[in-house]
Order: structure tokens, then sequence, then C-alpha cells
């Protein structure tokens, strides 16, 4: 996980170094915030505020961020489609056929749109600034999740890729095998229950051995030390201070400077 | 004594006998033991035994008159992937400390050390996926120096690994392993014989056989050894000799300026190459050099660039040379895919034959790969050994005319390694091509017809190194 993270990265900013659960319960915040939130205006100065945030403070190559931004553009255009094409409302822009245009439909459309990307924006940016085995730390140290269940998760996240390869590997015998015999074998049902049969067998296997592994190397669910001690820092406050201050600034320019003659989308 | 076992008796919950009937062992501090015995003598659950693994983390009940082991021992396993619990060579290695309490500011001097005494030098950072085996093996020792275990159990721990790792290993061990109590149940003893003070032989009932200093072993139970198909220093002694048949003159395979590319990268050019009926071609070169790649790539189950012809007709796709082309994969268990040992083979035949006649030559073709006794089974039940041999026949229709095995012999004991010896030699005689992708010297040396070996990105022959 982190080596991947790595590879992407440009540099590192002081988010990096903000505890993941301050992180993690923001982001929930932000949900409930973005849900309740029905003025166009605001919302829209939310999202531009988010991908601010996103581009300049995640730390993360500029080509990558681009990929990034586009997909999210791309998926949101179109979930906002739906809504614009098909809503109902009173005042009509556009119609042809089943298509018909609303004034309404249309703010609501691009509200649906700027909620989806302002979570996915602050999403991203935790993603990017955030190590996966920093998260159980900080569950185990600050809030105290059982030893037992942390270390089986990483343990299980380091198996995806093996597990990964061996699905790949599956398939190209398969590939072989298959012109050689009658193809009820491995069409259909079959096929998939004997490919899931042998996947789940390699890896109940492999995850007994490292069950063993792991309490022969002395491991219990007691008290332990810790490599990385995460903590609640300074940095968490600057975070929290941080997202305050966009938060407040969008709703501000939002009334002040409206873009869109509609304060309310419902 | 560190460890003292009296008249232990140890049954599997669902086995009708007893794995141990009264078996009895002692080693003294320090000692090093080298634990010999046919697959299925119970080497490993006598090894998960000494270091408290049984009962601690696997519920199989026993009883013992005395019973000292070291549940604090190490142990360094054989499959380097079910042994680690976290993402990073630091982390997994820290994880040995966290279970100890060793506070945080400790932990990166001893880490250090640790990778220093095994010889691995990468960052803490590095991402244990990307470790070639040989390292993760080492790691794995570092892992069980920071746990501060005065005994380690080594349970087959070079299976995995090419000839240049396991010397590196074995170097490495006997580095750090003086003040130790060590035991070890090892395949490929050679370069451990003399380096261990006693070497112990179960037989299939885990009744204890020989237990004895290594050289008189070699002097007085060479017999015993050959008779329970162990590994012993001489044992390419007794291997099987075979008549060398020629290849025939009718080309099998024709390649023509392939291309292989791994990530962007060129790992491989072949100008020609021509394979003959017949042949018995084995393909060497250092771990990472490309020999699965091309096994696949011949098999056109991954893009290269170039041209294939087998039997003098173009390959396009893999379905074009199915079933006269054939690979034998590193890990059988992928290469199955019915709930018996039977059907595996049944399948292929019922294709050509009708049902009687069709299980009749399953059967006997079960019977020939000295299976017919485990027909019964779930192909992931069987043995090591028995799951390559069957995997070789699940081509067949009748038998292919080439079949590519890549490290047949990874794990197997004598007597398994010298009965697929015998059964490719057989293949030869009928015509069959034999490819072998293998580390192994001895048989690299005793067996092939022709030698290619992979080195600097291209495909070359070994010429003169001749037949033993």
């Amino acid at each position: 996980m982190r080596d991947m993270l790595e590879k992407i990265k440009r540099r590192s900013t002081f988010i990096d170094k903000v505890n993941p659960i301050t992180k993690i319960s923001t982001g929930l915040l932000m949900f409930i915030l973005v849900v309740l939130m029905h003025d166009p205006n605001q919302l829209f100065y939310l999202s531009v505020l988010m991908m601010a945030v996103l581009i300049i403070l995640s730390g993360v190559r500029l080509k990558y961020l681009a990929i990034v931004l586009m997909l999210f553009l791309v998926f949101g255009a179109f979930s906002a489609m739906y809504m614009v094409l098909y809503g109902a409302g009173a005042t009509t822009l556009f119609r042809f056929g089943l298509i018909h245009i609303t004034e309404e439909s249309l703010v609501r459309g691009v509200h649906v749109m700027m909620r989806g990307l302002t979570l996915s924006f602050f999403g991203s940016l935790v993603i990017f600034t955030t190590r996966l085995t920093d998260v159980f730390y900080s569950l185990m140290i600050q809030l105290g999740l059982k030893p037992k269940f942390a270390y089986s998760f990483m343990a299980a996240i380091r198996m995806v890729p093996i597990i990964a390869g061996e699905y790949m590997m599956l398939r190209q015998t398969r590939k072989v095998r298959k012109p050689l015999i009658h193809k009820r074998h491995v069409s259909g049902l079959k096929g998939f229950i004997t490919t899931v049969i042998t996947l789940l067998s390699q890896s109940i296997r492999r995850a007994y051995r490292l069950g063993v592994a792991m309490e022969a190397k002395q491991f219990d669910d007691g008290p332990r030390s810790y490599y990385y001690e995460t903590r609640f820092t300074p940095y968490d406050i600057l975070f929290l201070v941080m997202m305050l201050v966009i938060v407040f600034t969008s709703f501000v320019t939002g009334s002040t400077f409206s873009l869109i003659g509609v304060t309310d989308a419902r | 004594m560190v460890i003292e076992i009296e008249n232990l008796r140890l049954r599997f919950p669902e086995a009708e006998e007893r794995r141990f009937d009264r078996l009895n062992i002692s080693i003294r501090q320090g000692e090093k033991v080298l634990l010999l015995g046919p697959s299925g003598s119970g080497k490993s659950t006598l090894l998960n035994l000494l270091g408290g693994n049984i009962p601690r983390s696997m519920d199989i009940p026993f009883k013992a008159d005395v019973l000292t082991v070291d549940p604090k021992a190490a142990y360094v396993f054989q499959d380097p992937d079910s042994q680690f619990t976290m993402p990073t060579v630091g982390e997994e290695l820290a994880f040995i400390l966290e279970n100890r309490r060793i506070p945080r500011p400790e932990m990166g001097g001893m880490m250090e050390d640790a990778l220093r005494a095994v010889g691995l030098r990468v960052e803490f950072t590095m991402a244990i996926n990307d470790l070639s085996g040989g390292m993760k093996q080492r790691l794995a020792i570092a892992s069980a120096l920071l746990q501060g275990a005065d005994t380690l159990l080594l349970d087959e721990p070079t299976s995995m690994l090419d000839e240049a790792a396991v010397t590196d290993l074995w170097g490495t061990l006997q580095d750090v392993w003086h003040d130790k109590t060590v035991v070890i149940v090892e395949h490929r003893v050679n370069e451990i014989w003399n380096k261990v003070d006693r070497v112990i032989l179960m037989d299939a009932a885990g009744q204890l056989i020989i237990d004895e200093a290594p050289e008189a072993v070699m002097r007085d139970h060479i017999e015993l050894l050959n008779d329970y198909g162990v590994w012993h220093p001489h044992s390419w002694d007794y291997a099987p000799v075979f008549e060398t048949v020629g290849p025939r003159d009718e080309a099998v395979i024709e390649v023509r300026d392939m291309k292989l590319a791994r990530g962007g990268r060129t790992l491989l050019n072949i100008d020609a190459l021509n394979v003959k009926k017949g042949e018995w071609l084995t393909i060497e070169g250092e771990n990472g050099t490309g020999k699965t790649t091309l096994m696949l790539a011949i098999l056109k189950l991954i893009k290269s660039e170039g041209h294939i012809h087998v039997n003098g007709r173009r390959v396009k796709k893999t379905k074009d040379i199915a079933g006269t082309v054939y690979p034998v994969f590193q890990n059988p268990e992928l290469q199955f895919m019915t709930n018996k040992v039977f059907d595996e083979v049944f399948i292929n035949l019922e294709m050509h034959y009708p049902r009687d006649e069709a299980e009749r030559r399953c059967a006997a073709l079960l019977e020939r790969i000295g299976l017919r006794h485990v027909s019964h089974l779930h192909p992931l039940e069987i043995s090591t050994g028995q799951k390559r041999r069957l995997s070789v026949v699940t081509a067949a229709g009748g038998v292919p005319e080439v079949i590519i095995f890549d490290e047949p012999t990874f794990g197997l004991d004598q007597k398994l390694s010298f009965e697929l010896l015998k059964m490719f030699n057989e293949l030869v005689e009928e015509g069959v091509t034999v490819i072998m992708i293998t580390h192994d010297s001895e048989i690299k040396k005793r067996y092939p017809s022709r030698r290619l070996i992979i080195e600097e990105g291209q495909l070359k022959e070994i010429r003169g190194a001749g037949h033993a």
C-alpha cells in the first residue's frame, strides 16, 4: 500500500501528518453537512475550494491528479444528466421527445453533481495522504481497537495481490485445459464454483498457516508497543481549522456572490 | 535438555491410526539436528510440537509422559508468502518487537542489527511482496533473531529457492545459529549434512529409525536412507540412469524473432529456437530472467512479438496448440477443476471415448502414474508429488507431444523425484518432447539431451557439458 502511494506522491504536506481518525471523522461530518446543504451557490464554492485543497495539499503528482479530476468530472456529469434530462419542473428550457429539461431539474442536477464532487475531492484527499497501516495503528492506539482485528486486517490486505496473481494463473491454466474438455466443466455456474473453491481453499490454507506463524511470533491480543506511535498533534487542529474556514468561506461567498438565482435546490 | 519428549502419542482427529505412537526424542541445548523422513512421516507435526504450535494454534489431541518443549521457539517456514503479517520489511520486523513490548526508540537499532546479521540490505520501507524468495527467507531469519528465541525450528526453509539462494541461506544461518538449538526439516541436505550434530530419520509410522552423527549415518545407513526415499549427500549416485535416446529429426516447435517484454523493458530476445521431437530440453537461468515468461509466451498465454510454429502450423492462440503443447505449472493446485482425482482425467477422456471405454482408460492411466489408490480423493487433498503427477495427465486425451514443466522437482523427496525422472524418460522414449525449467544442477548435468540458458536477455545453448 505504502509504496503504491509513494510512487504517485510528489511531496509530502502537513495533511500527511494529521491523524487518520481526525480525517475520517471530518469526512463523516462533511458528508452530513453536504447532504444538508441546499443552496447551490454555497455548495459551488465549497466544491471549488475542496478541489483547490486537493490539488495543493494532497502532494500527488499533477499527472495523476489530472486523471483523477477528469474521472470525477465525467462521472459527476453523467450522474447529473439523469436528473437534468428527465427531472420534473415548471420552467421548461428545452424539450425533445422524452427529454425535458427544466430550470428546476437543471439546478437540481448540478447540485447533486457538486455534492458528489465535494465528497469525492475530500475522500481522495484522505486517501492520498493516509497510509492504511496508519489507520489501523491509530484505531488501535486512539480508539482501542483490539490488535487481533487490526493485524488480521493488515495481513489480509497483504494477501490481496497474492490472491490476484493466483487468479491470473488460474485463468491461464483454464485456457490451456478448456479446449480439451467439455465446456460444461468450465463455463457457467460449475466453472465459477470450481474457480471459487480453488481460490478459497488456497487462501484458507495460507491464512491458517499465517495464523500459526503469527502466534509462533508470540503475537497475542494483550498490551504491546507500537512501531507507529500515532497521536493527535497540532496538525490535527490546523486541519480542523482549515476545514472550518473553508466551510465558513463558502457559506459567506455563496450568500454574497450568487451565481445562480436559486437558493434552494429542493 | 532443552527438548525432552517421552512416550508421545498423537492422533489427528479424523485419522484411524496414531501419527506418533510412543515417540521419544531429546535434544540438548545448542545442538543442531537434521530431521529426515519420507513425505507424510510427521516431520512438520513434530516440529510444530517442539515449538508449541501444537496445542497453541493447532488443536490436535496428544499425550506424553514428559513434554519439555520451547514455546518461545522461532520458526522459519517453507512458504515465504504465508509467514509475514505486514506489508513492508520494517513493519514486519517491528511486529515481532511490538509483540515483545520493546519500546519504540529501541526498535530501529535492533531491526538494523537483525538485517545486517542476515546480510539483507534493503530499506525498511521496501514492500515484502517485491523481495525475491531468498530475500524473504532471510527476512524470516531476521525475524527469528529479533524474537530472541533460543530455539530455531526450520521447516523446509529452502524448498522454494534456487541453488545460489540455498547456499546463501545456509551460510547466513550458520553465521547466526552458534548458541542456538536448531532443528531442521529439509529435503535439500547437501549443504548442511556436515554442519549438523545429529541426523534423525523417521519412518512413515512416525518412529525414529536412525539417530546418529551425520558421518555415521553416511557410513552405515545409506541403504536405509534410499529405502525411505529421502535425500542424502550421495543420492545422485543412486539416481536412475537412462540410455540416451537421441531426438528425432522432425521439428515440433519453431520460434522465430521472439521478443518478450515485461513492464516496458525487453526481457528476452530469441532469433531462432527449434525444438525437435523426442528432445529432453532444460531451460536454465537465474531467477527473474524470464524462464516462466518464455513458457507462457510459447503457449500464447501472454503477448509476445514473433512467430511460433508447432508441427509446421502457425500458432496464433492458445487454442491452436491445446493438447499438443502442454504446461505443468509450478503450482499444480491451480490446474485442477473437478472434485475427484478420477474426474480430473476422466473429463479429458470422455471427449474421445464412449463412457465405459473412457472409464477403463482413465483407471489404467491413473494406475500407470501410481494414483489409482487416491482416485476417489479431492485433487487438493493428495500430496505435492501426487499433484504434480496428476497435473501431467490432465493433458491426457492421449499424451501431448510436448510437455513443459516449470520446476517439477521442487520440494519433492528423493523417491518422488526419481520416479518423476523415470516418467520423463518414458515420455521421451515414446517420442514426447520434454522441456524442463529447472535449477537443479544434478538434473541439468545428467538428463537433458540439450541445455538452454537465458543470459543477458538472450537464449543460449550450453555445449560440451555432456552427460554423467
